[in-house]
């Protein structure tokens, strides 16, 4: 399992783009914090997108905050990975 | 991903500039879709935002070329607020704002249209927010350049004839400022075999020309008359690039195609223009193909314009309509009279110039080449003219076709919404 030792950061607040920030939690669970401008329609989508790629890292005790303006699933995916790797 | 880490790169950069200057800052970049944003329309669209906020205050300025297109970097005198107000107008009013992405930023981060009370931007193609056509991706790629095309031929074709052929002057100059090598000449993204030149001074250059230009449009069957706004745009050039050559070749030669196709037959009618034009050289003036021409009785670009560019109508348009930008511009410089390369080589480097672009074959002899011809500090200029004056007549066929809302053209796609 990977676990995140110190605060990783990955994409930009433009339009398309997301900002992922991983950081260390107390527990062992991985807590999803998501903010979107299209958050009504398709939140869960993306909170979905989010939770597999941290699955597929085999995270642990993380907290993820997600500040997404309207990325693709695969930049979603893409910035959350990097951001798991700078927190490792 | 090199987009997203290009895009990562660009925020820390941008956030250092915001930290530099004590001014806010406007991004602007093409708006539109794709991981590789570089293409004819989304670099004539960046300039143009660029010449609509130059005069508002501009303190500090650069620009980068990447697989986000073209981008300016302006740090600006003006309230922040205020100058969102100016870059959310210029997206909404002018032809191309649609196709432009204006970002305004301080130290704090970006400002937002929400913080201005306005609403965010609509999607191309419904009423819908941007956001949720992108995220749903409701409409297909096709309809998304057919749009965008149909976006850019009303640009060119504009209300009154001189801006139209400002217009187009215009999109030929930056059209050939994107070719994805030079061989020698300046692209966007390197100068080639030049020291004292670079993109921004084309793109200046460019603009100042291309006003002056289109003053020629009312006199296609007067030489005297083209030859006159000529030498003032050539003046003009000089003024603006602080007496360096641009563009003078590109003038003369895009002033003769602009007169030959308002005309039913360019090329007669350029070559009955042009019929006096080798007794330029029995005045005392001074330039490459004067010389070129004293020493080896070489007639360079004069010497096309008394065929009336037969070339360049009968055998490099038709080819550059089924090949890519590169493949046209390589023809053109094997089989081009190009004096400004001979004037720089000497007649034997020419020829071996041009025996190496012959023999080209793949991908890696085409990087080969560009580097020799930097190697060597040779520039095709004169084909890079040749360049412009295609994507001229293109623009200018395309705009003349009666159905706007015509098939699918691939080829067009690729010439306007792609770099090959």
């Amino acid at each position: 399992m990977n676990r995140p030792i110190r605060t990783g950061i990955a994409g930009t607040l433009e339009s398309n783009d997301c900002q992922v920030t991983v950081e260390p939690s107390h527990d062992d669970t991985v807590t999803i914090r998501l903010e979107s401008v299209v958050k009504a329609r398709f939140g869960h989508q993306i909170e979905k997108a989010i939770r597999d790629t941290c699955d597929q890292m085999q995270l642990t005790g993380a907290t993820v905050s997600v500040n997404d303006k309207g990325a693709l699933d695969f930049t979603i995916k893409a910035r959350v990975e990097t951001a798991v790797k700078r927190s490792l | 991903m090199e987009l997203l880490d290009e895009r990562e790169v660009r925020a820390n950069l941008q956030k250092q500039v915001t930290e530099d200057f004590p001014y806010p800052l406007a991004v602007i970049k093409a708006n539109l879709p794709g991981t590789d944003k570089r293409s004819l329309i989304s670099a004539v669209a960046v300039c143009e935002g660029y010449f609509q906020l130059k005069n508002k205050g501009v303190r500090h300025m650069f620009m980068s070329y990447s697989c986000e297109g073209l981008i300016f970097y302006l740090s600006i005198d003006r309230d922040i607020r205020e100058l969102k107000k100016i870059c959310v107008d210029i997206e909404t009013s002018h032809p191309l704002g649609r196709l432009m992405d204006i970002d305004v930023m301080d130290t704090r981060g970006q400002i937002s249209r929400r913080e201005l009370n306005l609403s965010p931007r609509k999607c191309f193609l419904c009423d819908e927010d941007a956001h949720l056509c992108v995220r749903n991706q409701t409409h297909t790629p096709d309809d998304i350049d057919r749009y965008i095309l149909s976006v850019f031929r009303k640009y060119l074709v504009a209300d009154d004839l001189a801006t139209r052929w400002q217009r187009l002057f215009f999109t030929a100059l930056i059209g050939e400022l994107i070719k994805p090598r030079g061989y020698g000449c300046v692209t966007m993204s390197d100068d080639g075999s030049h020291t004292d030149m670079d993109a921004m001074l084309f793109i200046e250059s460019a603009n100042t020309i291309s006003h002056l230009m289109c003053k020629a449009y009312a006199y296609p069957d007067d030489f005297q008359k083209l030859r006159d706004i000529g030498r003032i745009a050539e003046q003009k050039m000089f003024e603006t690039t602080g007496n360096i050559n641009t563009h003078k070749g590109a003038i003369f030669l895009m002033l003769l195609v602009m007169a030959g196709l308002q005309r039913e037959n360019p090329v007669a009618h350029i070559a009955r223009l042009c019929q006096n034009i080798l007794a330029d050289f029995d005045k005392a003036q001074s330039s490459h193909g004067m010389t070129l021409y004293y020493k080896y009785g070489i007639t360079g670009i004069r010497g096309l314009a008394k065929e009336g560019f037969r070339e360049l109508f009968e055998i490099y348009y038709p080819f550059y309509l089924k090949h890519s930008c590169d493949e046209t511009f390589l023809k053109i410089i094997c089989e081009n009279p190009d004096t400004t390369l001979m004037h720089r080589g000497g007649i034997p480097l020419y020829n071996e110039c041009r025996e190496k672009a012959k023999s080209i074959t793949n991908q890696q002899d085409r990087f080969a080449f560009d580097a020799w011809m930097k190697s060597q500090r040779l520039s095709p200029g004169g084909s890079a003219d040749m360049l412009s004056a295609l994507i001229l007549m293109d623009c200018f066929m395309w705009i003349k076709e009666e159905i706007e809302d015509e098939p699918t053209d691939k080829n067009r796609h690729r010439r306007y919404l792609r770099i090959e």
